[in-house]
């Protein structure tokens, strides 16, 4: 409910600003024309809210609506102008209104979060990751996410704001890229440490982007193979014998991810992964009542993996 | 133009935008994004592109092809404003485009073009420019030249504007010469049918006119008339003798929708008289 400080006015669109603490907003071709054809028959009907800055006015809600004046070239919308805020409460509005996160892109976001901490350091209060994702609205792994990239080398912060700017189709090098490179470091810096006296944290993530860049690894999901190498040891291989092999696809701009996987557990894993459907099989053939009829296509495909089995086992003796 | 800045076009026709404008320059036309045609103008296209003595270009560029509301309001905005510009949809060859809305643009005089990922723009309907478009007034008494004056204005709108004013040139040039020998063989004109047949448009004007050469002083054109069947024939000269310079082409260009129905009018009158004869 508007406070006795708030007016409601008919203002120029051409003289509201976009909220510099709004991270990018992704406004979809067809959401746009649905807005367009609503607004075109019955014009705003919601006032847009706004704070006046020198002798403009800034948005603090209503950007769809705005840009979509703008577009019918309306001569002026209805809004709340509401007193200026704070920067923290500016970023924090900012935030809560925008509730529907996929609109932004993570990097900004992971930016203003970087504001948000800084002022909440500056009041004293604690900027942990679950007071943050409290204060924004923001689920805890989106906080995490978007803390994650923060601890990123700056020119790679930078080549992500960039390509933040451009359209999704154009954008070359994404945040999952960094996300899943940095688990793939996680996990390598947990089960083989040794791989980081070799090579730097920061040659690891280089050399990995690169791959990727030249189109070595083919899917951001590839890094996962890293993580799996480095938890060799669940899958009863030798931690020892994989490290020099990661320390080998770092330092090898030739080296895929497959190859290296390929040298070290995919046996191991395929292995495990046969054991525990194998496993899983022989529990439900054990509950299968035998005397029940059995269909004739059951039949054919036991009688199937009977013959592989004799044959590994055969092989085997 | 430096690197556009979008603020409210969709990042998806964003990318269309950039190839685009690209092609756009490279054929001399300087672009701006994102800005009103007029201050009344209901919609502001995606870009607008000018190049000297051209037709404006207002261009909507989409990812997937619609032809709104708010895009059709423009088109009636320019419409009725004469615009001298055209309105086209751009969008990418990945695009597709219900055969409704194809028959919509072709109908609206909206032109679509299409992006390829190599930046070629093709363009699959062209559009019109309303300052060059005519309309007849369904009212004139054109008698059997009707159904002709009407296909002239379909070869006008299509685009072939000097072969259609030419025509109605030669149309009108002929309707004077009959109604001045039919005048004749009536005995309205002191003048004989071969004597008519041997003169010149100007002359059967001129005739048709005088008071010396009808018969009892009763002129058969009025002075107004008159007056307007030789602005009309003087106006030939607009098509007949080249343009001195492209500026001059254009303000020509721009008088032929006028001579147009000018000539569609004199046609009428021209019908009216006969049938008092």
């Amino acid at each position: 409910m508007p406070t006795t400080d708030t007016t409601l006015q008919e203002i120029l669109p051409t003289k509201i600003d976009p909220n510099p603490d709004n991270p990018r907003l992704i406004f979809k071709e067809a959401e746009m024309n649905a807005l367009l054809e609503s607004i075109g028959e019955v014009g705003i009907k919601v006032p847009l809210s706004v704070y006046r800055e020198r002798q403009r006015y800034v948005l603090v809600d209503g950007e769809r609506r705005w840009r979509c004046a703008r577009k019918l070239n309306l001569a002026t919308v209805p809004a709340i102008v509401q007193p200026k805020p704070g920067r923290l409460e500016n970023i924090l509005t900012m935030f809560n209104i925008h509730n529907v996160r996929s609109d932004w892109d993570l990097m900004p976001t992971a930016l203003k979060l970087r504001d948000v901490q800084t002022l909440l350091a500056g009041e004293g209060k604690s900027a942990a990751a679950k007071e943050l994702a409290g204060l924004t609205g923001m689920t805890l792994s989106q906080v995490r996410r978007a803390l994650e990239l923060l601890e990123l080398p700056q020119h790679y912060q930078d080549l992500l704001l960039s390509e933040a700017a451009k359209p999704k189709d154009e954008q070359k090098v994404k945040v999952d890229l960094f996300i899943e490179i940095n688990k793939a470091k996680s996990a390598v810096r947990r089960y083989v440490p040794e791989v980081f006296t070799e090579v730097s944290e920061e040659e690891f993530v280089e050399s990995l982007v690169d791959k990727y860049t030249t189109g070595l690894v083919p899917s951001v999901t590839s890094f996962r193979d890293i993580s799996k190498m480095a938890r060799a040891e669940r899958a009863g291989e030798d931690p020892e014998a994989v490290e020099p092999v990661i320390v080998g696809l770092i330092r090898d701009p030739a080296t895929t991810i497959e190859d290296a996987f390929d040298w070290t557990v995919r046996a191991a894993y395929e292995a495990r992964d046969l054991t525990t459907r194998a496993n899983g099989l022989a529990e439900k053939l054990s509950q299968l009542n035998a005397r029940r009829k059995v269909a004739p296509e059951l039949v054919e495909a036991l009688e199937e993996l009977r013959s592989q089995i004799d044959r590994i086992l055969r092989t085997r003796q | 133009m430096a690197e556009p800045s979008f603020l409210f076009t969709p990042e998806e026709a964003q990318s269309v935008a950039r190839r685009v404008i690209l092609a756009l320059e490279a054929q001399g036309y300087q672009c701006v994004v994102e800005q009103s045609v007029g201050t009344d103008a209901p919609f502001v296209p995606t870009l607008t592109a000018k190049k000297s003595r051209s037709p404006q270009r207002c261009i909507e560029t989409q990812a997937d092809t619609h032809y709104t509301g708010s895009m059709k309001a423009l088109r009636n905005w320019m419409w009725s404003e004469r615009f001298y510009g055209t309105l086209s949809i751009c969008t990418s060859d990945t695009s597709t485009i219900a055969a409704r809305t194809l028959h919509e643009l072709k109908r609206d005089g909206v032109g679509l073009s299409i992006v390829a990922p190599d930046g070629t723009v093709s363009e699959t309907i062209a559009p019109l420019v309303p300052a060059l478009q005519v309309h007849l007034d369904p009212n004139l008494p054109l008698g059997r030249r009707k159904a002709k004056v009407k296909q002239l204005v379909v070869q006008f709108n299509s685009g072939d504007r000097k072969g259609a004013l030419r025509d109605l040139f030669e149309l009108t040039e002929g309707e004077t010469r009959k109604l001045a020998e039919e005048a004749s063989r009536k005995g309205r004109l002191i003048l004989t049918t071969t004597q008519v047949a041997g003169a010149d448009w100007s002359s059967h004007i001129n005739s048709l006119a005088s008071t010396n050469q009808c018969v009892n002083q009763t002129v058969i054109l009025d002075p107004k008339l008159k007056d307007d069947l030789h602005s009309f024939r003087g106006s030939r000269n607009l098509i007949d003798h080249p343009a001195p310079n492209e500026r001059e082409a254009v303000k020509r260009e721009l008088q032929f929708p006028e001579r147009m129905l000018m000539g569609a009018r004199l046609l009428g009158e021209i019908e009216s008289v006969r049938r008092k004869l």
